[in-house]
């Protein structure tokens, strides 16, 4: 085990790439700075959104103001609203650009990646306090969301490295056969609120280190620290006329975009219902269009944990709370059904409820708050109103503190118990701090129950048996399995995320095969014989 | 075959020469008590020690397999099995309650031993679970109390040059009276470790009893040692001389820590003890390090650690009688290092303690008691199905091919060289960081 300090480019696992560390907070130093940076971005709130094409922001636009999750009083950003003509201007710009990045040699591009990682860990402190303000994320989780922006960048860029090489196929006298790549073409990047930063960053950046120019739809919720990315990513050097960030409404903005017939690639994270939607329009191949569009989709999950009768409930307890409730379940990945042995089901019935009841909610920015707000008042209505409908199903729940009603988008974590697996609450994907548990038999119930849903995202079980194991393994189809630990919180690199059936169209980020799907192989064969002569090889 | 020393004795041995077998029968072990009966015991079993890459001697594999097999004797097999554990277990388990620890106690007593007790238990992960260890902590202090009265008396376990050693002595995990522990939120768990340890402070008090804060991983060092510090210099506390703290020399922070603890400690008026070991999470330390991408907070080579040990001695006596020093090590040149840096003090036996836990080194602890020394046995208390997580730590101790009781039983005629000056990077003098 290496004593270097992380980050060295010595002591890594594939070509150089370390996963950017978490920071220790029981460092009264990195402690007081992260306090004292909250603080300070709170002070100087709120944050500015503004569409800008071509480097040159878009004056006179209508704004909209979006409010701290946990604190309705605090403004956090002023959005500005692109219209049509911001995406006509910022698609032109794109495909004039084309030409120079998509030409472009990659290392400088890849170069262009490692500063903008260095950027982001400048602003490390800063980055995660907007983030706390803007989507009401606990400051560790903030934290962790920066390290894997961080890593993104890192992990395309060796990535990209390797795929510019040309690969030579076979080795023929007289005939040489060459596999390259090449940028697709303009892509949209329609990222979700819930990962503000690294999503958005992940899928920006590949885009771009593949070549291609990007136009940032960012989250209307989440629009400022987006924004701050986008300047990052100026500053690194990317070129004006590469990428373009256009604020505003999905339902306007973002439909445009993706009809756009000089749009190639649509990169989307976000719910099941839009993102169909898009894989729909994309479809189409409208006059002018000489392309089919690329659609990467990362939908949505109903993710389950199977509970077998040996598992060793002091991991399983701790590790599936913080599933279900991490950023109050506000996660593609979060935990939302518990597939529990009958035989465990007491136990961990009762353990898991008086761990729920121990938790303490709070405004995100402090830091002994463990259960903060939802993300707006729409979220708040819905939740609370699934947790009306299936009230006789409730079999615990944390109560908002009074203190708390009303100061920000407060819902009551809360736990059902149900025997149905095919009613709503055990098929429909929830996002927020609820969860189901159902008693099961046996492994087959537990495997059929697991897979008995639309979604393939993550999930996972907690067992000490060897075999079931190994039949979790084989059977359980999720993108993302995980044994024994939490299913939440993958990690670039380690952990590359994505599912398939309703969960997403397209590979896993954070893997070898994301960039892939941005761009364009090639085959170049070409004939070296003249005269009967070869050159030698 | 089915003679229960044999049994633990050939596991021990195999669980050193074979990787597979060690994991497979640790993992078993760790299971075995949430089992609900012999067919989920003897399917364990299967799956765990009879699959194909577990290498053992082949004669018993093959009889386990055929007893296993067959659905008379398969019970048998499983029972039998489950037999042997539990009295794995309860070599290292001093009683299931405080009345049976009680009497296991009593009988350390009249050997010449002390003891310090902990209580197993499951991860605390609820207020209702600490709130039910807080008032256990209460509750056991009461009861061995009551039940050491009748206890002879004895010099070497009870007088030191400060004064009276109490006979009922707890330790005490900070992990098990505030669930969540979590250094973000640092000054507010420091108040609720505080609030959660005075009730058990004053029962001590009340007592005259001794209350020990154990150290666990890394993550909770900063808030255990901040509570402590604050709870300790409270002006209820700081008289009192019956309190005590860990320092584990595997970390490389430990002397630092030293520094700090003699520091605070001069703002109180009755000495403090520490309890100097090497530290039982090492392989957490450095998987949890390498996962996270931080610098490994423990040696990484097991002279550094000795090494340190000795340092920290060094470093300890010298804020005598401030500090007390408590050698915890079953390490006979460690021990012997502190016993001889006191003597060299000119202190008496009595000015220092030697403590070892309950079921290993029997005959140091012996040769220990002879020599007149304080021995203190650090006895668990609890059901099998919590004691689990120790009890495997125990068997990763006793099968680890480092450990000093394997070198022993294995080099009985070097004894110079395990007696050796240990020589690490951490021998020049300068700070910890080397």
């Amino acid at each position: 085990m290496s004593s270097k300090t992380p980050g060295h480019p010595e002591v890594s696992g594939q070509g150089g790439f370390l996963n950017e560390p978490p920071r220790d907070f029981t460092d009264r130093a990195v402690r007081d700075e992260i306090l004292q940076t909250l603080a300070r971005v709170r002070a100087a709130l709120p944050m500015t959104a503004i569409a800008v094409v071509n480097g040159l922001p878009v004056i006179g636009l209508a704004t909209v103001e979006v409010k701290n999750p946990s604190r309705l009083s605090e403004t956090v950003t002023r959005l500005g609203l692109a219209g049509p003509d911001q995406v006509s201007d910022a698609v032109g710009a794109c495909c004039a650009a084309m030409a120079g990045w998509g030409m472009s040699a990659a290392r400088g591009r890849c170069a262009i990646l490692r500063r903008v990682a260095e950027g982001l860990n400048a602003r490390r402190s800063d980055l995660t306090a907007r983030i706390v303000l803007e989507v009401g994320k606990s400051i560790r989780e903030a934290d962790a969301e920066v390290c894997e922006a961080i890593d993104f960048c890192r992990y395309y860029a060796v990535e990209m490295e390797q795929l510019a090489v040309p690969r030579r196929l076979q080795r023929l006298s007289g005939e040489d056969n060459y596999y390259s790549y090449l940028a697709r073409g303009t892509t949209v990047v329609i990222a979700p609120w819930n990962f503000p930063l690294a999503i958005l960053c992940g899928m920006t950046v590949a885009a771009l280190v593949a070549g291609n120019p990007v136009i940032m739809k960012p989250a209307e919720q989440a629009s400022g620290i987006a924004f701050e990315l986008f300047e990052i990513f100026l500053a690194a050097g990317v070129p004006e006329n590469a990428l373009h960030f256009l604020s505003g409404r999905g339902e306007e903005i973002g439909a445009m975009l993706v009809a756009h017939p000089q749009i190639h690639v649509i990169a989307f994270t976000g719910s099941r219902v839009v993102g169909l939607n898009i894989v729909e329009e994309a479809a189409k191949t409208p006059p002018g269009q000489r392309h089919v569009k690329k659609v990467i989709a990362e939908m949505g999950g109903k993710n389950a944990v199977i509970i077998d009768e040996d598992a060793d409930l002091d991991e399983a307890v701790v590790g599936t709370l913080a599933s279900v409730f991490g950023f109050q379940g506000q996660k593609c990945s979060a935990l939302s059904r518990l597939l529990v042995h009958r035989k465990a089901m007491p136990d961990f019935l009762r353990r898991f409820t008086a761990a729920l009841m121990s938790l303490r909610f709070g405004p995100a920015d402090d830091p002994v708050a463990q259960i903060g707000p939802v993300i707006d008042a729409e979220a708040q209505a819905r939740l609370l109103g699934v947790i009306a409908r299936f009230k006789d199903k409730i079999v615990a729940q944390l109560p908002v503190p009074p203190g708390l009603k009303g100061l920000g988008h407060y819902v009551p974590p809360t736990v059902f118990a149900d025997t149905d697996f095919a009613a709503e609450l055990g098929q429909t994907e929830l996002f927020g701090p609820l969860v189901a548990l159902y008693s099961v038999d046996s492994m087959d119930a537990a495997v059929r129950a697991f897979n008995g849903v639309d979604y393939a995202l993550t999930g996972g079980i907690y067992s000490r048996s060897p075999v079931n194991i190994e039949r979790a393994k084989r059977e359980l189809e999720v993108g993302n399995l995980y044994i024994n630990r939490e299913i939440t919180g993958a990690i670039v690199g380690r952990q590359p995320f994505g599912g398939f059936k309703l969960s997403g169209v397209g590979a896993k980020a954070g893997g070898p095969d994301y960039l892939l799907q941005f761009l364009e192989p090639r085959t170049i064969s070409e004939n070296t014989l003249r005269r009967g002569f070869a050159p030698i090889d | 075959m089915w003679k229960e020393d044999f049994w633990s004795g050939k596991l021990m041995r195999w669980s050193m020469q074979d990787a597979d077998f060690k994991l497979g029968l640790f993992r078993f072990v760790d299971v075995l008590p949430s089992l609900s009966g012999p067919g989920p015991v003897a399917q364990h079993l299967r799956e765990y020690l009879l699959s194909p890459q577990v290498d053992f001697s082949s004669w018993l594999k093959t009889g386990m397999r055929i007893g296993l097999s067959n659905p008379l004797t398969a019970p048998l097999v499983a029972a039998l099995v489950r037999q042997n554990v539990s009295h794995m277990a309860s070599s290292f388990i001093a009683g299931e309650d405080p009345d049976s620890a009680g009497t296991m106690l009593k009988k350390l007593w009249r050997q010449g031993r002390g003891f310090t007790v902990d209580i197993l238990g499951e991860a605390v992960v609820s207020e209702e679970e600490a709130l039910a260890m807080q008032r256990q902590y209460i509750e056991l202090i009461g009861r061995l109390s009551l039940a050491a009265c009748s206890w002879p008396a004895s010099e070497v376990l009870e007088q030191a040059p400060w004064g009276i050693v109490p006979r009922v002595n707890m330790s005490v995990k900070c992990s098990a009276l505030v669930p969540g522990l979590d250094g973000l939120a640092f000054d507010y768990y420091v108040q609720r470790l505080q609030d959660r340890l005075r009730p058990i402070l004053r029962a001590a008090v009340r007592h005259g009893a001794f209350v020990n804060l154990d150290m666990e991983q890394n993550d909770y060092r900063a808030l255990i040692l901040a509570a402590a510090e604050g709870l300790f210099c409270e002006q209820e506390f700081s008289g009192y001389p019956h309190l005590g703290i860990v320092c584990q020399a595997y970390l490389r922070e430990s002397l630092a820590d030293l520094k700090t603890i003699a520091q605070w400690q001069r703002r109180r008026t009755a000495p403090l003890t520490v309890r100097l070991v090497k530290g039982a999470y090492w392989d957490y330390e450095v998987a949890k390090a390498g996962q996270r991408g931080w610098r490994i907070p423990v040696y990484t080579r097991k002279q550094d650690t000795d090494v340190n040990f000795e340092r920290c001695l060094e470093s300890l006596l010298c804020e005598s009688p401030r500090l007390i020093t408590a050698i915890g090590s079953h390490n006979v040149r460690s021990v012997a290092c502190g016993m001889a840096l006191a003597e060299a003090r000119g202190m008496p036996p009595g000015g220092i303690e030697i403590q070892m836990l309950y079921g290993m080194a029997r005959s140091f602890k012996q040769a220990i008691v002879k020599m007149g020394y304080r021995l203190r046995e650090y006895a668990p208390v609890g059901k099998m199905l919590p004691g689990m997580a120790y009890l495997v730590r125990r068997l990763l101790e006793n099968t680890s091919n480092q450990g000093f009781l394997a070198a022993v039983s294995a080099r009985r005629d070097e004894v110079e060289a395990l007696l050796a000056q240990p020589t690490g990077e951490a021998r020049t003098s300068g700070g910890p960081d080397v």
